[in-house]
């Protein structure tokens, strides 16, 4: 026994009934931005029409919001891929060859957009709620180490499943992605198939709220290592964005993807600014560091989705096809290079944001 | 030993890899920035929206170049059902009427019935001029989906063109109830209210679609509203 616990009464130690999690920032920005409590705020006013002017508004600036969060999320995962010391040795392909054979893939998308277009955009749009998803479970487990909490593989298992609960209702119910792009037709009218699809579909829809709700509240009874409520909310806002809102209508996709890069970039952002301020002879203050990191992921994002479609254009492809292609091989580079920059467990830089500091 | 050869030219071939996927992406971004200064003396805005070019064709007259976005569009999107049905009627608008058919034709076999195939069908109808096929199929839509908002918007654009403001105004008002944000729907309410004798109302309409979408019809509208609220001010 230590000596505090020899001195202080049984009540002082004991820990809160409901772990809120250890707080990167403050409590309001972490359950606001990277817990995705502000997106429900926001997306709850939206819905409920109580408020027009403020639609009026984000549509008016919608696409402003996309480049100061989308867009520069995208670019985030590149600029932090090429600023990661030991990236260019360590992951060789990631850094050298896949920037070009995602050019390779686009030009030939382009001028084939049948044989092969169309299937790239079904192909991001199959993947984006897959990587929404494992980005929250992402996130939960980052606050449930910062809590101290060891989890077992079982349970980080079942974690794993009530995250992905929305990708599978995704998978199942999102037109021309998914199941509808990778089963036939005709085997998906058949009304026996379709009933199963639709079941599936709705237990998926149902298990997307009722898994984390049902992991929460076990690992409250069980008394060992608890999910913080942060995870918690982290996992239903996702659950929110792809299963209770309509994915594919076009505002409200892109308020969900606002959202989740405003998600993204301040993890990305902590990490990165963690790790300068770690390095030998730094002197710079951490906002300056998060401030630049902020303005290159800003400046790569313009270019990416605002410039780039226009070079199609004048090698005489439409604009529509150029930006829709250009926007899937993107998400695509992003899906791939993001799976490697945050393998749980064997970055270290991950680990270095994981642990808390208290 | 005969690794480290293999390894060495693996290593040259990756940043040659590297050297050329980035004077590829550089070439892009240069050309990218250069077509838009040099074609519209400005640098590229911000616009996502993949058929705000066709949009924008259309809006300036320039029905090939329209149908050319919509056919790109369609071509690269056929599966996504609303896209498709935008495709379809912006074929329409931009003349191709039979190349408009087919793509509503695809859309109708992906969800046969589907309330949003018979509003294209119904906007496709009206574009054509041809207002009360275009109303029964609006009408259709909205019987098997009172929330139909495009129903709702291409209904009313059916009753001004019949000259039914009353109409037409309670049909802009539903479909703005249920998306405040479509610029055209503000931009035919703005347009009742000037030809019910209101024109501070519409003053009020076409300001906000001139901000939702300040294309120079809506924008000519605002002005001559104000100059008829004005003119109006006691």
């Amino acid at each position: 026994m230590t000596a505090i616990g020899a001195t202080a009464p049984a009540a002082v130690l004991r820990r809160p009934a409901v772990d809120p999690g250890e707080p990167f920032v403050g409590f309001t920005f972490d359950y606001l931005v990277i817990g995705g409590g502000f997106s429900l705020l926001v997306l709850a006013l939206l819905g409920s029409g109580t408020m027009p002017s403020a639609s009026v508004f984000l549509r008016e600036h919608l696409w402003t919001f996309v480049l100061l969060s989308n867009s520069a999320h995208f670019a985030g995962s590149t600029v932090r891929l090429y600023t990661r010391p030991g990236s260019f040795r360590d992951l060789p392909f990631l850094t050298m060859g896949l920037p070009l054979v995602s050019l390779v893939v686009l030009a030939l998308g382009l001028v084939f957009p049948g044989a092969l277009g169309q299937n790239l955009l079904s192909l991001y749009l199959t993947w984006s709620p897959y990587h929404y998803s494992a980005q929250a479970y992402g996130i939960a487990v980052l606050y449930c180490y910062r809590s101290g909490a060891s989890w077992d593989e079982t349970e980080k298992r079942w974690l794993r499943l009530a995250c992905f609960a929305p990708f599978f209702y995704s998978f199942l119910t999102i037109p021309g992605a998914g199941m509808s792009w990778l089963m036939p037709a005709a085997v998906l009218a058949d009304p026996a198939a379709a009933a199963v699809r639709g079941f599936a579909a709705t237990a998926a829809q149902v298990a997307s709220f009722a898994a984390p709700l049902a992991l929460f509240v076990r690992h409250q009874a069980s008394g060992r290592a608890r999910l913080p409520l942060i995870s918690l909310l982290a996992m239903l806002a996702n659950a929110a964005w792809l299963v209770m809102l309509s994915y594919q209508v076009a505002m409200v996709l892109a308020v969900i993807t606002i959202f989740h890069g405003l998600q993204y970039l301040a993890i990305l952002t902590i990490v990165h600014v963690k790790e300068q301020m770690k390095r030998p002879g730094n002197g710079a203050p951490a906002w300056r560091h998060a401030a630049g990191f902020y303005a290159r992921c800003l400046g790569l994002g313009y270019l990416l989705f605002q410039v780039w479609p226009h070079a199609f254009v004048l090698a005489g492809f439409s604009y529509a096809e150029s930006l829709l292609l250009v926007v899937s091989v993107i998400n695509i580079h992003h899906f791939i290079v993001d799976a490697f920059i945050w393998r749980l467990r064997r970055d270290p830089s991950y680990a270095a944001a994981a642990a808390s500091e208290t | 030993m005969s690794t480290t050869p293999s390894a060495v030219r693996a290593e040259r071939l990756y940043r040659l890899a590297f050297k050329l996927g980035l004077l590829i992406a550089v070439a892009c971004f240069v050309a990218g920035l250069a077509h838009v200064a040099v074609s519209e003396h400005r640098l590229p805005g911000l616009e996502m929206d993949p058929l705000i070019r066709a949009r924008n064709a259309l809006a300036n007259g320039e029905k090939a170049a329209a149908a050319r976005e919509y056919r790109g569009l369609a071509a690269v999107n056929s599966r996504d059902f609303d896209l498709l049905l935008q495709a379809a009627e912006g074929l329409v608008r931009a003349g191709d009427a039979a190349g408009g058919a087919a793509l509503i034709a695809r859309a109708w076999s992906m969800n046969p019935g589907h309330p949003r195939v018979q509003t294209t069908l119904g906007w496709a109808f009206y574009w054509t001029k041809k207002y009360d096929d275009a109303a029964a199929r609006f009408e259709m839509a909205l019987r098997a989906n009172p929330r139909e908002v495009r129903a709702h918007a291409g209904l009313a654009e059916v009753r001004l063109e019949q000259q039914r403001y009353a109409e037409a105004e309670a049909s802009l008002l539903r479909a703005l109830e249920l998306d405040p944000t479509i610029g055209s729907a503000h931009n035919s309410l703005g347009v009742a209210y000037a030809f019910t004798g209101r024109p501070q109302r519409a003053v009020e309409e076409f300001g906000i679609a001139a901000r939702l979408s300040p294309t120079p019809e809506i924008l000519a509208n605002l002005d001559r509203a104000r100059g008829e609220a004005a003119r109006s001010q006691p």
